[in-house]
């Protein structure tokens, strides 16, 4: 990959290096004072000169004219350098001490509060943003004449408390730009990764090169940063930083989505370690969003205050913590050990997103929960995850804010399932706190702490040396325990596809029953099923099986169906409601060495499991 | 050919193609290779819920003298072979594999000589090495079929 580059797409509409388009408004429109404006080479941010005044009891303003209206498209801004070097003397900002101007004419335009003594107290320069009034998010605070939709003058004004300084020119204004705000980042490689200062470094280049875009600059502790923040501008990215703070501008008139990190190209990685968000503002609190199956490393990082979050399943954010932000969709990311804390999301919508078809087991592991303001929930189940699935979250906290009730309908139940058909296991291991849910139709079970049968193979050797490739059955052995044993059941098929009418049966999509006492003998096997309802599951068959099947079909759970691994290990995780009795044996005598059968009974614990090995003799 | 097992009534059925010829109308079964193929079968995620088929005692060197294995087909499994007119001759250890009266072995137009004896002696012939016992089973068409 080339050298980090850093670009963007900000248009200049003046640097203020001459008075030349600059003014005040005009006399008439009662923000000018009539002692007109300054070229300024003493007092600048961007290049060498800026543009000042002089002020006087009212409002001061200083504009900027275009020569034509410029276009701003969707969550575009116009970026305007401003310095107030009295602010005990302004108004307050609610009182619009600090205002942007955006309009068709100098004595036609509409006013934008945008700071005052209160929120401006030390001064300094500003790069102050403002959207495009068409876009219904932007809203102006004030209307000087009657603007037209021509967007040529831009600039600011003050509103002053009656005590001037009667000296100088502390009004100010400097470079004017405008367009998507974006910060364009690719490149980066081995030694020369692209980072946070390298990015500010660039912003804030005014040597040679005169950038001070306003976007991300380098402020005292970290970084200040607006706009659209593209990591994979154009081609990949390779950003690898570590403790970094990043405050996000509190940018008053732009749109919701303004201020946005955006991480493109499925070549690029991005790998943050202690990054720390703040968003200093409620009307674009910065959203993220992996618009590309990047390589995405979040590691301990902090969002405070933000939007939303949109991960891919190539991204994670492991031990982070999101505090009063808005929905994360995870989207099969892994989030483990992360904290999503008094997020912000509406009524009857959820802080965490998992709408994919994958089991968010060690995906969503150890993470906590808690309720914000509103009536809210923690994760919500999207409707493509398939009927029938088998979910598993270890070791989460969700906390006593949400609501316990199975089945509850007041929008604050720890989990809502989206999906109005099918079925769905939700099985909560090591979990803590209230666990109720809502759900739009899908029928939901919610397990508890599933216990482990594990059993492992090895020969009689002393010591025992584990058997690889050992096949292990295990099946109930009587009626006395929660699963089925020998039940009565009727099978058709259709399509290679049998259905069990299996009344209570109690099983879930993948366990598997072994059927016997079928005709034909198609029908008499291990299986594993998909659950239907409470009394019916599917199975695959051969496609030639008559149907209905005859003689006398019945069905048992099968715990465990499956060869042993390296170790000689097999095992199963499921809740048990109380103590399932179960037989079964291990085989190995597919191949040499062969071993004898060797036969295993007891019983799993609904507290404890079942674990034990089986040591097969010699059968050669 | 291959050995089969019937999930319902458990007959296994060994076709004529799978013995060994000997002379004339008579074959003869290796039981040994028999209990292998059965065994691997029954190993097979397709056979593995059905209950096993044999009990085994293994051959006993004594003295340096090696006495046969004890081949005891149970729970229910009854042999059958292909319903031709020979002679099988079961070879390679004291079995049960010629009993019609316990339903051990389907009686059709098959004849089936038993070789039990007290003191039966492990003779090397035709598949009795171990080598040869899985070169037989896999001629057989069983051994990879758990695979």
């Amino acid at each position: 990959m080339a050298a980090p580059s850093y670009t963007t797409d900000l248009t200049t509409m003046s640097d203020a290096e001459s008075a030349t388009g600059w003014s005040e408004p005009s006399i008439g429109s009662g923000w000018a004072d009539g002692r007109g404006v300054d070229a300024d080479g003493d007092d600048f941010i961007q290049n060498s000169s800026c543009i000042s005044q002089q002020v006087k009891t009212g409002i001061s303003g200083i504009i900027y004219n275009n020569g034509s209206g410029i276009t701003l498209n969707t969550d575009d801004a116009v970026l305007v350098w401003c310095k107030y070097d009295a602010t005990p003397t302004l108004l307050s900002e609610a009182a619009g001490g600090l205002r942007t101007i955006q309009g068709s004419s100098d004595a036609a335009f509409y006013g934008f509060k945008q700071l005052g003594s209160d929120s401006y107290a030390y001064g300094g320069w500003r790069n102050l943003a403002t959207g495009d009034r068409a876009d219904s998010e932007v809203t102006e605070d004030y209307t000087v004449g009657s603007p037209s939709t021509t967007k040529q003058y831009h600039g600011f004004a003050i509103a002053d408390n009656g005590n001037v300084p009667g000296k100088g020119n502390p009004d100010k204004c400097d470079a004017i730009r405008y367009g998507r705000c974006e910060l364009r980042c690719n490149g980066g490689e081995t030694a020369d990764y692209a980072n946070a200062a390298g990015a500010a470094a660039v912003n804030d280049l005014n040597v040679t090169t005169f950038n001070r875009w306003g976007l991300f600059q380098a402020i005292d502790g970290g970084y200040l940063w607006k706009g659209l923040w593209t990591l994979g501008y154009s081609s990949a990215v390779d950003w690898r930083d570590s403790d970094v703070n990043i405050t996000i501008d509190n940018t008053k008139h732009t749109t919701k989505n303004f201020n946005k990190i955006e991480i493109d190209q499925a070549g690029s990685r991005v790998d943050w370690t202690s990054y720390a968000f703040v968003s200093l503002g409620t009307k674009s609190p910065g959203r993220f969003e992996m618009l590309a199956a990047a390589d995405v490393n979040l590691l301990t990082c902090s969002f405070s205050d933000m939007d939303t979050f949109i991960f891919q399943s190539t991204g994670s954010a492991l031990a982070c913590s999101w505090v009063r932000c808005n929905t994360i969709t995870a989207a099969g990311a892994d989030l483990t050990g992360s904290e999503v804390l008094l997020p912000v999301v509406a009524a009857n919508t959820s802080a965490v997103v998992w709408d994919v078809a994958t089991d968010p087991d060690g995906l969503l592991d150890d993470m906590t929960f808690s309720k914000g303001t509103a009536a809210h929930h923690a994760i919500e189940f999207g409707t493509t995850i398939p009927s029938g699935a088998n979910y598993t979250l270890r070791g989460c906290d969700f906390g006593t804010g949400f609501s316990g009730t199975e089945g509850g309908t007041t929008g604050d139940e720890t989990f809502h399932f989206k999906d109005t058909t099918g079925t769905i296991t939700l099985n909560l291991v090591s979990c803590t706190g209230n666990a109720g849910y809502r759900t739009e139709g899908v029928a939901v079970t919610i397990i508890t702490d599933p216990v482990t049968t594990a059993i492992t193979v090895t020969d009689t050797a002393s010591p025992p040396v584990a058997i690889s490739g050992a096949r292990v059955f295990i099946e109930t052995s009587n009626g006395t325990g929660p699963l089925p044993f020998a039940e009565s059941v009727g099978i058709t098929q259709s399509g290679g596809t049998a259905t069990v009418a299996h009344t209570g049966h109690g099983l879930s999509t993948d366990h598997y029953v072994v059927i016997r006492g079928a005709v034909p003998n198609e029908y008499n096997k291990v299986a594993q099923i998909t659950r239907v309802d409470d009394d019916e599951y599917t199975y695959s068959v051969d496609s030639g099986a008559s149907s209905p099947a005859t003689g006398s079909p019945v069905s048992s759970a099968v715990i465990i169906s499956a060869l042993s691994t390296g170790a000689g290990l097999v095992s199963d995780t499921r809740t048990f409601s109380s103590n399932q009795p179960f037989k079964g044996w291990a085989r190995k005598s597919s191949g040499s060495p062969y071993y004898q059968n060797g036969a295993i009974t007891g019983t799993i614990s609904s507290t404890d499991g079942f674990t034990a090995s089986i040591a097969l003799l010699s059968d050669e | 050919m291959a050995i089969t097992i019937d999930e319902s009534t458990q007959v296994i059925t060994v076709e004529q193609s799978d013995l060994t010829f000997v002379t004339g109308t008579l074959y003869e079964l290796n039981t040994n290779v028999y209990r292998l193929a059965v065994g691997a079968l029954l190993a097979s995620e397709r056979y593995m819920w059905m209950e096993p088929a044999f009990n085994h005692n293994g051959e006993v060197t004594v003295a340096g003298t090696t006495f046969a294995r004890i081949i005891e087909q149970t729970n229910g499994y009854i042999l059958e072979f292909e319903d031709l007119t020979y002679t099988v001759r079961l070879a390679g250890s004291n079995n049960n594999l010629f009993d019609v009266e316990n339903g051990i072995l389907a009686q059709n137009a098959v004849q089936v000589i038993s070789t039990n004896s007290a003191g039966l002696v492990r003779v090397d012939t035709g598949a009795a090495d171990t080598t040869a016992i899985i070169g037989a089973v896999e001629d057989w068409g069983v051994i990879n079929y758990s695979k």
